[in-house]
């Protein structure tokens, strides 16, 4: 049932970027403990839902770009409690915390665009507004962010994790929907569950056309499209001819959010890291 | 003073842990997010909204030093919850809720005040409200997501954030922003003005509906509104007006060493004119910035220093 996706595409203005990302998510995917690669499978379903919920364009193409790089601050950070087995003490809670805000200042270094460095930084959002780092909450959380969260969760949830394994997809299924409303935009989880009610039901018609017995136990999904990614070859590099002519995005020199800091050391007190953002000029710049 | 929203937090505490002080006053605590982790940075904080619903939730995670809702309390709160009385004890909660989740929220609300701390009622209005916003997040296409709400209020009690207890007397009060900085002797303040639509920009959004839930008064909330005339929350129509209020509060928060004010530009204040103003006060030592423009909702926002 397996159907290898076409790679990732990028408007030839980003191909750069994103050749450039690739090159840096296995280590990131290494580093939080994933077998399999990671950012890519968030990528892959955060595009089939933003298509569902109509971004398109720049919207789309910050979203990719965000996705692949959701975890860059985590790559700063290098923490070692991210492959441990038990659960992280409070401490290295809101140490992790800060990952967001590095990811999106190592966004910046990298020049991705400002909405993807934006939807990096908001990646852990929370629809009731108990996510980090800004507590934004429902619809001031924007879609692209909402969806990553989405997409993250569900991947994060469907992968064999240091601290437990990987979650049944029905299992999955239900996990997600107790936090539509909680965590997560109800809106994106339904669209969620109807994409993959929908994979499914369009994989039984394919059986019955092709006069094959359903066997809904080895039934291969969209679960395993995702998942099934191989390890270390990722497609998203391939340039790929665009069907429809792509207006360049404007360059906008990042000037207000450069990113010439060094990363914040570990923390030497721990409360007192929690959400400790490097400075940088353009975000806190004295006038 | 937004019931819900607390922008932009990483900002704004990334300037705030620069600044030296041992003690914060905050005036207009809202969801309290940003006076929950000045604590934990082992602030004194005391903490301040004019909503009850907010100083509530600021009384469960900053003044509390420690106390939690036990299983056996929260069993209590959500036995038989959904079996109705002769009628609701707040009719008002018709205006927000089916029927049957009107008499799940008035149920609660009843049994809150039945516990015996503060603190743990603090928590439970706290998780009532989460609830509460938990069920306004459905329309009709994602209805079925759905869970009972009893099932979503022991969730939120098992993933509350943490009660801390960091060895200072953190407060929080329930007065007029005027009545509560009048005199309080505090290192630093921070402050996020209400914006110049006043209370009443809130009234379609969520601070109606808690502020009646919580008071169990179905005036509750207009009765808050018209207590603002003259005062900041107020809705103004001039920039002047506006500006008029502001400098009223500051000029009541001298003796208050440093001041952190948070401005978000939204087209109506320029951050230039709200520096002028401050600086009629006092020093204006620096204005912090981040641009989160480039998004739908974002905007530039500014944090700027004064002593």
């Amino acid at each position: 049932m397996f159907t290898p996706e076409p790679p990732l595409k990028f408007p030839p203005a980003d191909q750069a970027i994103a050749d450039r990302l690739m090159k840096i998510v296995p280590e990131i995917d290494r580093l939080e403990g994933y077998a399999q690669p990671h950012a890519m499978a968030v990528a892959r379903l955060a595009e089939s839902l933003a298509h569902q919920l109509d971004l398109r364009g720049h919207d789309l193409t910050a979203l990719l770009l965000a996705a692949l790089a959701h975890d860059l601050g985590e790559r700063t950070m290098k923490r070692n409690y991210l492959l441990r087995e038990d659960a992280l003490s409070w401490e290295e809670t809101l140490d992790l915390w800060r990952h967001p805000i590095l990811g999106e200042q190592q966004s910046a270094e990298l020049n991705l665009p400002r909405q993807a460095q934006l939807l990096i930084r908001w990646h852990h959002e929370a629809w009731n507004g108990e996510g980090y780092p800004d507590a934004l909450a429902g619809e001031a959380i924007p879609l692209g962010a909402r969806i990553l969260r989405v997409a993250d969760t569900w991947c994060a949830l469907t992968s064999d994790r240091p601290y437990r394994a990987a979650l049944d997809p029905v299992d999955a299924e239900e996990m997600i929907a107790e936090q539509a409303g909680v965590e997560l935009d109800p809106l994106v989880v339904q669209t969620l569950l109807d994409l993959f009610a929908t994979e499914r039901a369009r994989e039984e018609e394919l059986l019955v056309a092709h006069d094959l017995e359903v066997d809904t136990e080895g039934e291969e999904s969209v679960y395993e499209m995702i998942s099934d990614l191989p390890a270390e070859s990722p497609t998203l590099g391939e340039v790929t001819p665009q069907p429809e002519p792509v207006v360049p995005e404007p360059v906008i020199p990042i000037t207000e959010d450069p990113t010439d800091e060094p990363a914040v050391e570990a923390p030497d007190s721990p409360g007192e890291v929690a959400t400790e953002e490097t400075q940088t000029p353009g975000e806190a710049q004295p006038r | 003073m937004d019931p819900i929203n607390n922008r932009w937090l990483g900002f704004e505490l990334n300037i705030l842990r620069r600044l030296k002080f041992t003690s914060i006053a905050i005036p207009f605590a809202g969801a309290a997010n940003l006076d929950w982790y000045l604590k934990f940075w082992g602030k004194e904080v005391y903490s301040n909204d004019l909503c009850q619903s907010a100083a509530a939730i600021s009384r469960a995670y900053v003044e509390n030093a420690g106390e939690t809702l036990r299983e056996e309390e929260i069993d209590q709160l959500l036995d038989e919850i959904y079996v109705p009385g002769h009628q609701l004890h707040n009719p008002a909660l018709s205006r927000y809720w089916s029927e049957i989740d009107a008499v799940w929220f008035d149920n609660l609300r009843e049994r809150i005040d039945q516990l015996d701390s503060p603190y743990t009622r603090a928590l439970a209005i706290a998780h009532g409200l989460r609830v509460g916003e938990y069920a306004r997040s459905f329309t009709p296409r994602t209805i079925g997501l759905r869970q009972p709400l009893s099932l979503v209020f022991r969730r939120s009690c098992q993933q509350q954030r943490r009660v801390v207890d960091n060895g200072r007397r953190n407060q929080s009060t329930n007065l007029e922003a005027l009545d509560f900085i009048n005199g309080l002797r505090a290192d630093a303040m921070f402050v996020r003005f209400p914006g110049p639509g006043g209370l009443a920009a809130w009234s379609q959004k969520a601070a109606e509906w808690r502020e009646v839930w919580v008071q169990r008064d179905a005036a509750a909330w207009e009765r808050l509104v018209s207590s603002q005339h003259g005062k900041l929350g107020d809705r103004v129509l001039s920039k002047e007006r506006y500006l008029d209020l502001i400098t009223r509060f500051l000029s009541e928060a001298k003796s208050i060493p440093v001041w952190a004010i948070s401005h978000t530009e939204d087209g109506f204040l320029a951050t230039g004119e709200l520096a002028a103003r401050i600086g009629r006060i006092r020093r204006l030592e620096t204005i912090y910035h981040k641009d989160f423009s480039e998004v739908v909702g974002g905007r530039n926002t500014y944090l700027l220093i004064a002593r």
